[in-house]
């Protein structure tokens, strides 16, 4: 069954007040909603915290929520209200101190900054930055729908007007250039195999 | 193609591979943990392929996701059975409750993660200022950590504040105007911002806590026999509610226990063996005791603090008294079948372990037996 279809079954099992549904719409948005969070305001805890606070509320009042196409773009906006709400509450908050509006990004990142910011292993942080600069805009794209907001293949064919096949097609090409710059880092060091044969081969000709 | 002949990429772009890695599907991931067992000649571009996914999707893991998912699926469960109770309208069926109970076990068991994420999770940066889940009155604040459950956040006045288990602290909507003053039941323990202008003043059944800028811990149960403030650094102002008694110093390093008197005792899920109106009698004389911190032997830790750490210390205590923290830990419930046991005393420190190692570890120091039912209550026995 295609996510869309999934979610909307959820949702109405939601709003009926069933409340495995209720856990069901947490593991079925959490990375969505999360890396959608992250892009408002970069700190997972509040994102997370706000996540539960949205859902949980969304319960209080599941007999007066509409019926919606897209589960996802409903609860991202309500996510999105609810963080812009706290940003301002806690600027309110900290008007005095000079860190007033740390949480508040002047814009919200990319997708290529996120993603090795959010990767602890300094290693390959630096292995995903070098690899990402390799890609077109359109593997970035594809790999931001699928992967950071956990979209399936038929939701980004139709988001971006081109086949299932292409969306699949584009982002194995990605991944395979991805891997080829994450394993190829020197592991030993400097000199290349090529070369050191050279010269082996380079001594064995002057006996 | 069949799996066998997979390339790390096709492993990344497989549906049910990325439910695996993120463990959001019970089935998958069986599946895979099997799988790879049967074909460890793949193990390399597994590990690779699972690398890379987890580095795509903004580093979500499946340990994390889980520790997540159970911490929600806690909250909603005790949101669940409040917003019931309010609306008599809408019966609460048990049975209903099983699957979210079910994780709520499951959550007792995989405690460890949880601590550990929590243990990564610097507490300066949680800057939570939402006032909880519950409906409250809207001049306070509430903060409130279920069993099981610790918390940090930050008070507007730049404090530091870690909840530990079954705890609640009510912030003045006037905390920090001229003032800081909050009430605590349970126990947390403080950094306090330096500010002599406001004094920081802790409220709690038997003492009031007054702080100008110190580190410092505070525990106060209702349930529990005593009422202690311990410090770390700096000096606290200590008034008991009892009128006989004036203000008592305490200097770094020392701790101050009161007993609890009947009429504070708040009887909020406590086992009644807990209280004893007849031995508090004499109590209500003005009776406290400043003692040393206890430190660990090994490692120099202060027993007082080491839940701040993660672990739970003991220093010569009673099972009784033990059994009543591991309750709000590892949120379980403990009753005793003789009072033998329950009077064992143990000296010992734990981290991040399940219940039944803890148990399994207190075994070895004296005999005793054990069962646990689904519900998560224990029964300990000779």
């Amino acid at each position: 069954m295609l996510n869309k279809e999934s979610h909307i079954i959820t949702w109405k099992q939601f709003r009926e007040g069933n409340k495995d549904a209720l856990l069901s719409l947490y593991n079925e948005h959490y990375v969505g909603l999360m890396n959608y969070g992250s892009k408002v305001i970069f700190n997972r805890e509040i994102v997370k915290d706000s996540i539960t606070q949205v859902l949980l509320r969304l319960w209080d009042h599941r007999s007066a929520l509409p019926d919606v196409d897209n589960v996802r773009s409903y609860l991202l906006t309500t996510l999105r209200r609810e963080l812009l709400s706290e940003i301002k509450k806690e600027n309110k908050r900290h008007t005095k101190y000079t860190e007033a509006g740390q949480n508040m990004p002047a814009e919200e990142k990319s997708y290529e900054d996120l993603i090795i910011q959010l990767q602890h292993n300094n290693e390959l942080k630096q292995k995903l930055h070098s690899a990402l600069l390799s890609l077109t805009n359109r593997e970035k794209e594809l790999l931001q729908l699928k992967f950071f907001e956990d979209l399936d293949y038929e939701e980004i064919a139709e988001r971006c007007q081109i086949s299932k096949r292409t969306v699949y097609n584009i982002i194995y090409r990605a991944i395979k250039t991805l891997k080829t710059i994450l394993i190829s880092a020197p592991r030993v060091s400097g000199i290349p195999e090529k070369i050191l044969l050279g010269y082996i081969l380079f001594i064995l000709i002057q006996f | 193609m069949k799996y066998v002949d997979f390339e790390m990429e096709d492993f990344v772009l497989d549906n049910s591979f990325q439910n695996y890695c993120l463990g959001n599907n019970h089935e998958d991931v069986v599946f895979w943990e099997d799988w790879i067992k049967r074909h460890p000649g793949k193990a390399e571009i597994f590990r690779l392929a699972k690398e890379v996914y987890i580095s795509l999707n903004g580093n979500h893991n499946a340990e994390q996701f889980n520790a997540d998912r159970i911490e929600f699926a806690k909250i909603a469960a005790s949101h669940l059975s409040e917003t019931s109770l309010n609306s008599p309208a809408e019966p609460i069926k048990l049975t209903n409750h099983a699957p979210l109970r079910k994780i709520a076990l499951y959550g007792s068991v995989a405690a460890a993660i949880i601590l550990g994420a929590f243990y990564f999770t610097k507490f300066g940066n949680f800057i939570s200022t939402k006032s909880g889940l519950k409906h409250l009155p809207a001049d306070q604040i509430t903060k409130v950590s279920k069993q099981g459950e610790r918390k940090s956040f930050q008070l507007p006045d730049g404090s530091i504040v870690m909840l530990n288990a079954e705890s609640e602290i009510h912030i003045d909507k006037n905390f920090n105007t001229r003032t800081r003053e909050l009430t605590l039941e349970g126990e947390a323990y403080f950094d306090v911002a330096h500010d002599a202008s406001r004094p920081f003043i802790i409220h709690t059944n038997n003492m009031d806590v007054k702080v100008l800028g110190t580190i410092f811990n505070v525990k106060a149960y209702p349930g529990d026999k005593t009422t202690e403030t311990s410090l770390i650094k700096g000096s606290v102002e200590i008034s008991l509610h009892n009128k006989e008694t004036g203000k008592i110093l305490l200097h770094p390093n020392e701790k101050i226990v009161i007993p609890n008197t009947t009429d504070h005792i708040v009887t909020k899920n406590t086992d009644h063996t807990d209280i004893k109106p007849n031995a508090t009698e004499n109590s209500n004389k003005a009776e406290y005791k400043i003692t040393g911190l206890t430190y660990n032997k090994n490692n120099d830790a202060i027993t007082e603090v080491s839940w701040t750490k993660n672990r739970l210390a003991f220093n010569n205590c009673s099972f009784e008294t033990i059994a009543k923290d591991l309750e709000r830990w590892y949120n379980v419930k403990i009753s005793f079948r003789s009072e033998e046991v329950k009077a064992y005393k143990f000296t010992a420190t734990f981290d991040q372990k399940n219940i039944e190692r803890v148990l399994e570890a207190l075994q070895l120091s004296r005999y005793f037996n054990y069962t646990i039912t689904n519900n998560n209550n224990i029964t300990i026995s000779e």
